[in-house]
């Protein structure tokens, strides 16, 4: 986690974000989300996302936007960004393919 | 290419002498690959192998000669930018490979000279190749013939179907009943399946919807909850003949996401850890042997929305090598639904347009509108798939809110196109207001594809006029026919290689692609010779087929009688139950009239009951109650024999259709749609007994009045009794001798089964409702029957009628359906490989 200029970007180490592991990235990134609403979650070491991994990230930014922030995903591959889709997520929260070009959209 | 002089030379390859007897290059070639794979596969030399395993070594050998040409054939279509056909079905009624590769790539002639030999029986070895039996019966068999022919024309076309672990299920009758067992045809593999991981697919399914709003402030809804299958691809090569062009029906086998939930597995639960992954690898473990799927059966539907998912996935992944903007996909792709089970595709491709690929609502209505076609299957109401609303909501919420608003938009336009008619739009809607509401798949199909078609003339006429009238209305450029066909290849040159052989001589080999060609033969028919020979051909398969029956049912039958074949799935609207009438009928006339019928009859049955169909089993047992009366009853003096033979298939039908004589094809005018073992059968020479219904009408139209042998109501007398409510079968009980005294001889147990008024409810059944109008047709059908009697003992006259059958039917090869689809719908053409 590093934040640049008030926007924390968190990176997620596993490489799957599923209903095995749903409940635990949840509460941290909901507990995240209170202290640093500005928040850009990393998906570049990602490979796998289900469903629930894509309900984590709304609820997330859910907590972001109560506090006054939103949260932005960066570097989604392949078979994430097909989930991603799916699930329509991009039309709710911003896909940035690269963590600089997030950081940007924060600071127009 | 090594030459026989070459090798022979040599004394021997990879040390391993060439026998003697094999000597033409294209036999040394085929050895040496065979041997190879037997040393490979089997650790063996071919010398050692057993007849089961020689099959497979011959059958990779074949693999390795198609697998340069697959490649080839896919440069070529990539190269000439054509555009490509997806055909979607539930259902490929392959049979057997192996037999109709080798004749496809040119290899049988090589193959019997490698075998011979060897002293090898190639017959053996090639009855041992398990049926690829994917589906139930004509729908699925269609599928199959299209392939081949779409091969045979050069054209890019591509089968999407389910790898059913377990298809078709094995007929086996135990004391008349028939008993369902479990079919495995992939228990050893199949040398032809290639499996594609690379291009698996993941496939979501369950769930719900979260009702967000997306960054501009609009409605977003957010498919979140699925759990995800994945779906393995299994290429199952489709060569044409001659070899030229190498396609291929892609195969999909549903896989657990994750192969093991480690969570679980880490805690010690295995069996937990496992569970998810045996529901999902159950989505295609089994083929619904029914084409009456009950509604509501949720693994149905999965498997419908599976095969959908794969399909568009792969569609989608092929377009994106070469193009970029999804406006051109019709440019580049047209997908063929058969029949309602694919429907869901129509939704599934809107979701991907819209949900993935981003497209406004309007321009990928307009893609998906142009890309599909719709072939309609069915007449009767009642078999128009649908989907409980529940149901879908359950299993595909996102795809219910795509059908909603497609509905929502149609009905608006059906409003303002027919003001003021609630009605109508209650019928054409795509949601049945009931309870619970349904999800009509046959509107669905219709409201979205620029195409649907019947399958036969009379069945497409009815499809606008009385099975979906309101669509015909309002859209009648989309309604036209495709009469169905039959691959010439499987169904003439290989199950029937005498009279294939016949053909080439009298015609030239051209027929084999271009059936018109065998119209030469007509002439022939007035040439005593030619007459003799094609009897001699006749002769051989019937005796081919009594052997089999020998075999199989210990029974001997004169392969001089009337060989008369009803093989076909075990349905009322097929009535089997009238043939059985007249088969009784023929038995009383024997044993207690004392007559002698005009000709010795051998009464053939096959076919499958739906396990759930408490009636078609029932006619199952009857029909060997009925064959052991008369069988063992010395006082038919042998002028009557009846026989059911067990476990019809694809390999089956190709050892009872060339041995045929006369051809059953009796359904209730207006039930059949097309029927394609009519034109199997014409194709091998037999004459049809039919009623005017199906492709029944456009054979006679072909084959003249005087080479058919035409019975019973017509579509429109049907249709006037049943809307008068004039028909009353008990008054023909109580009227028509034939009926009351078949029907008395049934009630009171003539036939037993140690079951007193086992079969009363046939009585009961047909003299009340008799839905298929069995006993109106009766009297007309056995007076038919006589007259077929009577014209077999002209044989000569017999065998020139047959050679008409023949030479006339050319117009239902497959090949002519194909290039009617490709012409009117698909815009598909052909992309033969240069010459030289």
């Amino acid at each position: 986690m590093e934040t640049v200029g008030g926007v924390t970007v968190v990176e997620l180490l596993g490489d799957s974000l599923d209903a095995t592991n749903a409940d635990g990235i949840s509460e941290q990134l909901t507990h995240l989300a209170a202290r640093h609403p500005k928040l850009i979650v990393d998906l570049g070491r990602l490979v796998f996302l289900d469903s629930s991994g894509c309900g984590v990230l709304v609820t997330a930014q859910k907590r972001c936007r109560e506090a006054g922030g939103d949260l932005r995903i960066c570097q989604p591959t392949g078979r994430v960004k097909t989930v991603i889709d799916i699930a329509r997520l991009g039309r709710v929260m911003g896909i940035y393919p690269s963590c600089e070009q997030a950081i940007a959209s924060f600071n127009p | 290419m090594v030459t026989a002089s070459q090798i022979n030379s040599s004394a021997a390859v990879n040390g391993e002498p060439i026998p003697q007897p094999i000597h033409s290059p294209e036999a040394v070639n085929l050895l040496n690959y065979v041997r190879a794979h037997a040393r490979r596969e089997f650790a063996r030399p071919l010398e050692h192998l057993d007849p089961s395993e020689r099959w497979r070594a011959l059958a990779l050998a074949v693999r390795d000669r198609m697998m340069d040409q697959l490649v080839h054939t896919g440069e070529r279509y990539t190269a000439a930018k054509g555009k490509f056909l997806a055909y979607l079905s539930m259902e490929f009624l392959v049979g057997r490979s192996l037999s109709n590769n080798l004749r496809n790539m040119g290899l049988f002639e090589a193959a019997k000279e490698v075998f011979a030999g060897l002293n090898f029986d190639l017959a053996e070895s090639l009855e041992l190749e398990p049926d690829a039996a994917l589906g139930n019966g004509g729908l699925g068999r269609l599928a199959a013939c299209f392939l081949d022919s779409l091969a045979t024309l050069d054209m890019p076309g591509y089968g999407y179907g389910i790898n059913y672990e377990y298809g078709m299920f094995r007929q086996e009758v135990v004391d008349g009943a028939q008993r369902e067992k479990p079919e495995n045809w992939l228990t050893f593999g199949s040398p032809w399946l290639i499996q594609r991981p690379s291009e698996r697919v993941h496939v979501p399914v369950y769930g719900h919807i979260e009702h967000g709003v997306d960054q501009a402030g609009g409605y977003n809804p957010m498919w979140l909850g699925w759990k995800v299958l994945v779906g393995v691809p299994y290429d199952l090569p489709i060569v044409g003949y001659g070899g030229k062009s190498v396609n291929y029906l892609r195969l999909y086998s549903a896989r657990s996401a994750n192969e093991l939930d480690m969570e679980f597995f880490n805690s010690g639960d295995y069996l937990r850890a496992v569970e998810s992954e045996i529901v999902s690898e159950t989505v295609t473990k089994v083929l619904y042997p029914s084409d009456a799927v009950p509604q509501g059966r949720e693994l149905r539907l999965i498997q419908e929305y599976f095969l959908v998912a794969c399909a568009i996935r792969d569609i989608v992944r092929r377009f994106l090598l070469h193009q970029t903007s999804f406006e051109t996909l019709p440019d580049h792709l047209a997908v063929q639904l058969n029949d309602t089970h694919p429907a869901l595709a129509v939704a599934e491709l809107m979701r991907y347009l819209v949900d993935e690929a981003g497209l406004v609502w309007e321009a990928a209505w307009d893609v998906v509108t142009k890309v599909f076609g719709y072939t309609n299957h069915t007449l009767m109401p009642e078999a128009l798939e649908k989907w409980p609303v529940p149901l879908l909501e359950k299993v595909l919420p996102r795809h219910l809110q795509i059908i909603y608003e497609i509905n929502r938009r149609f009905l608006e336009h059906v409003a303002t196109v027919c003001p003021g008619d609630p009605a109508r739009l209650a019928r054409m809607s795509l949601i049945e207001e009931a309870n619970p509401k349904w999800v009509r798949m046959a509107n669905l199909a219709i409201v979205g594809s620029h195409s649907v078609n019947g399958v036969a003339q009379l069945h497409s006429r009815l499809v606008a006029t009385q099975l979906v009238p309101d669509f015909a209305q309002l859209w009648p450029e989309k309604f036209n026919n495709k009469t169905n066909g039959v691959t010439p290849r499987r169904w003439l040159l290989d199950s029937n290689p005498g009279l294939a052989s016949l053909l080439t001589r009298s015609v030239g080999p051209g027929w084999v692609t271009d059936m018109g060609l065998v119209r030469g033969i007509e002439p022939l028919a007035d040439d005593a010779g030619f007459r003799e020979e094609f009897r001699r051909v006749k002769r051989a398969n019937k005796e081919r087929l009594a052997t089999l029956i020998r075999n199989k049912l210990r029974l001997t039958v004169d392969p001089t009688a009337l060989f008369d074949a009803q093989v076909k799935r075990i349905h009322e609207y097929k009535r089997q139950l009238l043939n059985l009438l007249n088969v009784i009928h023929l038995y009383l006339m024997l044993v207690e009239d004392g007559k002698e019928l005009p000709a010795p009859r051998v009464v053939i049955f096959a076919g499958k009951a739906a396990p759930g169909y408490w009636v078609a089993k029932q006619i199952i047992r009857l029909i060997h109650a009925v064959a052991r009366e008369v069988n063992r009853d010395p006082r038919t003096r042998g002028f009557l024999k009846v026989v059911f033979l067990p476990d019809y298939r694809v390999s089956l039908a190709e050892t009872i259709i060339p041995a045929a004589d006369l051809s059953e094809q009796i359904s209730t005018a207006g039930t059949e749609a097309s029927g394609t073992s009519c034109m199997k059968f014409a194709f091998n020479g037999a004459l049809t007994i039919g009623t005017m219904d199906g492709a029944n009408i456009e054979i006679r139209r072909d084959v003249g009045d005087d080479n058919i042998f035409v019975f019973g109501l017509r579509t429109e007398e049907i249709e006037d009794l049943r809307r008068r409510g004039a028909y009353h079968p008990f008054d023909y009980y109580q009227h028509q001798p034939v009926a009351r005294r078949v029907l008395d001889a049934i009630k009171n147990d003539r036939f037993p089964v140690g079951q007193p008024g086992a079969f009363r409810w046939v009585f009961d059944s047909l003299t009340s409702e008799d839905r298929y109008f069995h006993l109106a047709d009766l009297e007309d059908y056995t007076t038919t029957q006589l007259r077929v009697a009577t014209a077999y003992c002209d044989r000569e006259e017999w065998a020139r009628k047959a050679i008409l059958n023949v030479a006339r039917t050319s117009e239902f090869s497959s090949d002519r359906t194909i290039r009617q689809y490709a012409d009117e719908i698909w815009n598909l053409r052909s992309i033969p490989p240069q010459e030289g």
